[in-house]
């Protein structure tokens, strides 16, 4: 296994990917010697109306590393797509685990409210299981935009009635230290991280809203790679032609949503949507998928519909 | 007397399914497959502006993610009557494809392999390979309880293929993570690369874009050789029952896709009763008659007769089955052909195994293809033509398209810039579809007459291998 300088080496590196810098290092190196394999935290995934995307993108990490995530940090006690039992022998798993209580619960998707059949766990409605598995929780983690806000499952007329985890734990009364993690799908490292934070320094990292700050403290526009072509005015006219250009009449969404996205990268930092000359959809944003046109094109910025950035990024100072 | 039996839910797959059988005389004589998961994708997105859906449609399904993209698109451009310029089709098909391969060796080592690998026969290493001790320490000691399997069943449990698995089922990830990266530096990010736009790639890409893809197509070509191949032979050797375990209809279908110099890497059409026939798209119809659905396509959760949220796709009333293995019984594969001859297969007719062995041998297919068709990019050409985002389109389009799992269609029809029908016909909706007029769907016909020798609380591990073998998505078939 590792060597305990290799060990502290590690927690710096995650030190660095949760926080941004190597101040908690040591703290994170304590918080896991503590833990005795045996001992390391429960985390239990369940799946709403979802895609799985969430889940997948955890498989990718960034700074983070799935593998390590599993083997290393914490106890993955139950997964719909990796558990190796299945039917019966899948739920009684879920059962021990939730009933003796102490665990992480990760939800990602919605929960149906109004058509309950619209998403099943086991035989059982998702709305009617979901309690007992959230009861003895020790805290429980919104994972995607789905789950932090009903995301795509409750756009539109949300036929199926689909809540997010705050309104469905409001209603069956259940009260649990919330973490949200937005995105669609939910970066690898704000949930890895999330709950690297929580083993490591044994307390819930500073949020706003249920919001870790760390991720998302603040807009995109404000870390963006093209803030300088904001500043000048030099906006994107033709995708074949502007590649570097600031994308906001195209309908960019970078200036009301909130995320590290342009710092933080994907896929082992090697880029992000708007480096790739697409224009931010706002993936972690509560109204997302957005009830108008998720492009809205625009000639003057004054015209954009968004009040958010009426008063965040046009009141800052650019008229 | 016949033995109830369910696998509910089904682990290791996407989403929600669940399967119900009855066992008669060691065999599955009743079967129902129920797809538990439902969003209403087409109906949230009536009325949005057609444009969204290459973002929305993007999303039915987190795990192939970037298939539905681009069927979305394609569908999309002919209703622009845009036609993406040379690179922009070159970009797509070297995402497509590396993203199938990797899709693949998801299926077999992290979903599949459990199926016929007793994990726990991986611990008590004690070598010199530090990686593998690693794997065995944290086997034996974790308490990790999610490679606990309680199914009973005929598992491989000598030590030194479960070690080998167990390794390759991490190094899968790894691959999985590092052709990601690939996949992420020419569309922004993965999974739902955003750089899809009706036109074309936005995506300004550089030579070092290129190499960084080649060494991350390299790795993965390696590991398909080097392991994921040899892997599925091994089980083919191990489990030769399974040539004739969870045969369908033989009835096979799949697109036109990934484009080269010479045509395409996969055919079009359709095979029915051991005929090929060319694939005519008014022969589809959805039927709704074991659906939770009105007749106008409106959810209800209590329909009469309903069980599943799939629809049942019907080609000229016929069942059809897609995937790897429909792909290479289109295109007369000889490679394949000569393939599973060595098990004593003469003809491709399908099976769990054959299923396997068409998806491994599909991935060194497609990776030898991606080769070639990444030589096509010509570095300072456009990716992409400039499309008007907001334009008040009408008209309709339909994109032919393919997933890991099978042929796929996205069919958008749109009026003045509104959205006003979209239909998805999904690899999945195919294959797991409930029994409508009279016919099973494709899986159901391949779990009736599995020999069950193991059952239980958690069902047959039997049934598992026949359901898994075709990859199921239960998200995409519903959606």
């Amino acid at each position: 296994m590792l060597s305990r300088r290799d060990f502290i080496k590690r927690c710096r590196d995650i030190s660095v990917a949760v926080i941004g810098a190597e101040v908690f290092a040591t703290d994170i190196a304590e918080g896991f010697m503590r833990i005795a394999a045996s001992k390391r935290p429960q985390i239990v995934f369940v799946q709403g109306q979802s895609c799985t995307g969430c889940s997948i993108s955890m498989t990718y990490g960034n700074e983070s590393d799935f593998i390590d995530f599993v083997t290393r940090l914490v106890r993955v006690q139950v997964h719909p797509n990796l558990s190796f039992s299945q039917g019966h022998g899948y739920i009684q798993m879920l059962e021990e685990v939730t009933s003796a209580g102490g665990h992480i619960l990760v939800l990602e998707g919605s929960i149906p409210q109004r058509m309950k059949k619209a998403c099943l766990l086991g035989e059982e409605p998702l709305y009617d299981a979901l309690k007992k598995h959230l009861q003895k929780a020790y805290a429980v983690v919104a994972c995607g935009t789905c789950a932090v806000s009903g995301g795509i499952p409750a756009s539109g007329r949300n036929e199926t009635g689909a809540i997010d985890i705050d309104q469905y734990m409001r209603q069956c009364g259940i009260s649990k230290p919330l973490i949200k993690i937005p995105g669609c799908p939910a970066h690898p490292d704000r949930l890895m991280g999330t709950v690297a934070y929580i083993l490591g320094s044994g307390k819930m990292p500073p949020m706003k809203d249920g919001v870790p700050q760390q991720y998302f403290g603040n807009l995109i526009h404000n870390n963006c790679g093209r803030f300088q072509y904001f500043s000048q005015d030099i906006y994107l006219k033709d995708f074949e032609i502007d590649k570097h250009s600031c994308l906001l009449k195209k309908g960019c969404r970078g200036t009301i949503t909130k995320s590290d996205c342009p710092t933080r990268r994907w896929n082992g930092g090697v880029s992000v949507c708007v480096e790739s000359n697409a224009p931010c959809v706002g993936c972690t944003h509560n109204g997302w998928p957005f009830k108008e046109n998720i492009y809205y094109e625009s000639r003057n910025i004054e015209d954009l519909p968004w009040t958010d950035f009426k008063k965040n990024v046009l009141g800052m100072g650019k008229k | 007397m016949s033995n109830l039996l369910s696998v509910d839910p089904v682990s290791r797959i996407e989403g929600h399914m669940s399967v119900s059988t009855a066992v008669e005389g060691g065999r599955v004589s009743k079967v129902r497959i129920s797809g538990n998961m439902y969003r209403g994708l087409e109906r949230l997105l009536l009325n949005r502006h057609p444009v969204d859906s290459a973002r929305i449609a993007q999303r039915v399904c987190g795990v192939c993610h970037e298939v539905h993209g681009i069927s979305s698109i394609t569908a999309l451009e002919q209703i622009y009557r845009v036609v993406p310029p040379h690179n922009g089709q070159v970009l797509r098909d070297m995402i497509l494809g590396l993203h199938i391969v990797t899709d693949h060796l998801l299926h077999f080592y992290n979903l599949c392999s459990p199926d016929y690998i007793d994990y726990s026969a991986a611990a008590g290493y004690s070598g010199r390979d530090a990686e593998m001790k690693n794997i065995s320490d944290w086997i034996s000691s974790s308490g990790t309880k999610f490679v606990i399997n309680k199914t009973p069943g005929d598992y491989i449990k000598d030590k030194g293929t479960a070690r080998r698995f167990a390794l390759h089922y991490f190094q899968a990830l790894k691959i999985r993570a590092e052709a990601a990266s690939g996949l992420a530096l020419i569309g922004g990010k993965v999974p739902f690369i955003h750089a899809l736009l009706p036109g074309g790639i936005t995506t300004e890409i550089t030579p070092d874009t290129l190499m960084r893809y080649y060494r991350v197509l390299t790795e993965t070509t390696d590991f398909v050789n080097n392991a994921f191949i040899p892997d599925v032979m091994e089980l083919a050797e191990r489990y030769p029952e399974y040539f004739k375990i969870g045969g369908a209809y033989d009835t096979f279908y799949a697109h036109d896709s990934l484009k080269y110099k010479k045509g395409y890497l996969f055919t079009s059409g359709v095979i029915i009763d051991g005929e090929k026939r060319k694939f005519d798209y008014k022969m589809v119809k959805e039927l709704l008659n074991s659906s939770y659905y009105n007749p106008d396509g409106s959810p209800n959760e209590s329909a009469k007769g309903a069980y599943s949220w799939i629809k049942s796709p019907r080609y000229n009333g016929y069942p059809l089955e897609t995937g790897p293995i429909a792909r290479a019984a289109l295109s007369n594969d000889a490679g394949f052909r000569q393939l599973i001859a060595r098990y004593g297969q003469t003809s491709i007719r399908s099976s769990v195994m054959t299923r396997l062995l068409a998806r491994a041998y599909e991935s060194r297919r497609i990776c030898n293809y991606l080769f070639e068709r990444s030589e096509d990019f010509v570095i300072g050409k456009p990716t992409i033509a400039h499309v008007d985002l907001q334009k008040k389109l009408t008209g309709e389009g339909i994109g032919f398209s393919l997933a890991a799992r099978g042929a796929l269609i996205h069919h958008i029809k749109a009026y003045d810039g509104r959205v006003t029908d979209y239909k998805m016909i999904v690899p999945s909706t195919w294959n797991f579809g409930p029994t409508a007029a009279g016919k099973h769907g494709v899986a159901e016909k391949a779990v009736l007459g599995t020999p069950v020798r193991f059952g239980g609380d958690s069902g047959s591990i039997e049934v598992g291998r026949v359901i898994r073998s075709f990859d199921p998505c239960t998200a995409c078939s519903v959606h």
